[in-house]
């Protein structure tokens, strides 16, 4: 293991941060010329895809039960939603003083072979230290140290509650703070407010009352559609500018298990916002965002394999050495 | 490895197109990382931010070639850091106009605490690269990303345009040379520090 660590980070000052970033925008002016290229995209098989659409018929348990016999029922997106936000009302809270371990995976083509997985342990509270293995490696998430630590797993971590009690427990005021929340600005705020969404909840666990009312906003926002179902996936999305953000449920349990960003040539939701962003990408001669990106191509995905509560990360890792 | 869905691809789709405000929000959302990679890098915190410049610059000037990771842009800006720092000199002859400009501007001085900071930090600084001097350069960049930085594999893979494998066998090397160099010190050394990796938001 390594023992030197650099010093803590430091900001630019704040004059010199402002010079720059004019100094750049001025070169960017000057030089305005090079091609552009799109981003490199695709590389995974997507399945025959439609675009969103009012219902889909979803094959629902009867009586709740995730076993048994189910019924084939047309539903909306603002159902699935509600049926997902519903299930995650049932289940029960950490401690404060637990782990959450998850396993996941992300797939895409940026990536070295198409796949990463990962497993972490974050701490609920965020007092406790945080690892993530990938690839074999340990990575210790620790964010803020008091002094010189003297072991090798620091006992007096602060981190980030990664179980995030500070969120809203009704679906209206969930609504509003996905629309203040966003840092992104020059998207359109319908946008922003569902891409926050999915930020929130893949990098996140939430309470069973504010996944429940996160599930329930979602279902709000304009442009929200059911996608499909299958029998692995009932998918819900977004889309906007040829890219449709998705969100996963499991069919019987309505439980959140990963979201996609798929080509999506369906152009029937245009929030305010879209023609300005637009006329600036049609200054290029475009016709449209896109446009050379094949239908159905996913772009991204992430995959919650597996998430429970825990008491602790598994000594084995807490030992010195690697 | 963080995901940030559509945010950064949002906004460099819009800055290719020659959207200054665009490319202005990327600059706000990762010249400190860069600063502070450049930083690690060099213990020098005026050299760190004419490099930080420099990144946004090469990035823009190269922008045809960008590719995100993922939905993240700063894999790739780590990537340009770190060819930067290889050829300073260039870099600096391709931007002299634009870094004179910004030079000849007043500097105002520091309050006292913040120069003694700052001076403390370069001074630790050396003491760590110091200490991994001796690795070769390749190795040196991939301790500096994945330990001090906290990129996953993968994502250090891309910065640095190798195969996920180098990157493990490199940061293995690395670490078996380092215990093997630093171990006799650590009983008297200055400074005895954690052995976490701290992760990028």
């Amino acid at each position: 293991m390594i023992d030197l660590q650099p010093p803590a980070r430091q900001d630019m000052p704040a004059d010199r941060q402002a010079a720059w970033r004019a100094a750049l925008l001025t070169e960017m002016t000057a030089s305005r010329r090079l091609p552009v290229r799109r981003l490199a995209f695709g590389g995974l098989a997507a399945t025959a895809l439609v675009g969103g659409v009012a219902a889909a018929l979803v094959a629902v348990p009867d009586g709740g039960q995730d076993a048994g016999p189910v019924q084939v029922v047309p539903m909306s997106a603002t159902q699935i939603l509600d049926r997902a936000a519903e299930a995650a009302g049932k289940v029960a809270e950490p401690r404060p003083d637990q782990y959450v371990h998850t396993e996941s995976e992300a797939r895409g083509d940026y990536l070295p072979g198409g796949l990463v997985r990962e497993q972490t342990w974050y701490s609920v509270n965020g007092s406790r230290i945080g690892l993530k293995i990938e690839a074999g490696e340990r990575f210790w998430r620790c964010e803020a140290v008091q002094r010189p630590v003297p072991s090798k797993t620091p006992a007096d971590c602060k981190n980030q509650p990664f179980y995030r009690r500070d969120l809203p427990n009704d679906a209206k005021t969930m609504r509003d703070w996905l629309y203040r929340s966003s840092a992104v600005k020059y998207v359109p705020a319908d946008v922003r407010a569902y891409g926050q969404a999915q930020e929130v909840l893949r990098s996140s666990r939430l309470t069973p009352a504010a996944q429940a009312a996160m599930f329930k906003a979602i279902g709000t926002l304009p442009g929200v559609k059911v996608v499909r179902s299958t029998r692995q996936h009932i998918v819900v999305g977004q889309t906007w500018l040829g890219l449709r953000a998705e969100l996963l449920f499991e069919p019987r349990t309505f439980r959140l298990i990963g979201g996609r960003s798929v080509a999506d040539n369906d152009r029937s939701f245009q929030p305010e916002g879209s023609k300005e962003f637009q006329e600036t990408l049609l200054r290029g001669g475009k016709k449209r965002y896109g446009a050379d990106r094949k239908e159905g191509t996913v772009a991204t995905s992430w995959t919650i394999i597996s998430q429970r509560v825990v008491d602790a990360i598994p000594p084995a890792y807490l030992k010195d050495g690697s | 490895m963080t995901y940030q869905p559509l945010a950064d691809a949002d906004l460099w789709s819009r800055a290719r197109d020659g959207d200054e405000r665009a490319f202005g929000e990327l600059f706000d959302r990762h010249s400190r990382t860069v600063y502070n990679y450049c930083f690690r890098r060099t213990a020098d915190w005026s050299v760190a931010e004419d490099l930080t410049a420099m990144v946004f610059m090469e990035t823009w000037r190269r922008r045809s070639h960008v590719r995100l990771s993922g939905d993240s842009l700063l894999p790739w800006l780590y990537g340009v850091a770190t060819n930067t720092l290889h050829n300073h000199r260039r870099s600096l002859r391709r931007h002299r106009a634009a870094l004179a400009r910004v030079r000849a501007r007043p500097t105002p001085p520091n309050d006292a605490a913040t120069a003694a900071s700052r001076l403390e930090a370069e001074h630790e600084m050396r003491e760590v690269l110091d200490s991994i001097r001796k690795l070769p350069r390749g190795d040196q960049e991939v301790l500096a990303l994945c330990v001090w930085e906290g990129l996953g594999y993968a994502e250090a893979a891309v910065a640095l345009g190798v195969p996920i494998g180098t990157v493990r066998s490199r940061l293995a090397r690395a670490r078996k040379r380092l215990k093997q160099h630093l171990e006799p010190a650590r009983t008297d050394g200055p400074r005895r520090t954690a052995l976490y990796t701290e992760e990028t938001p």
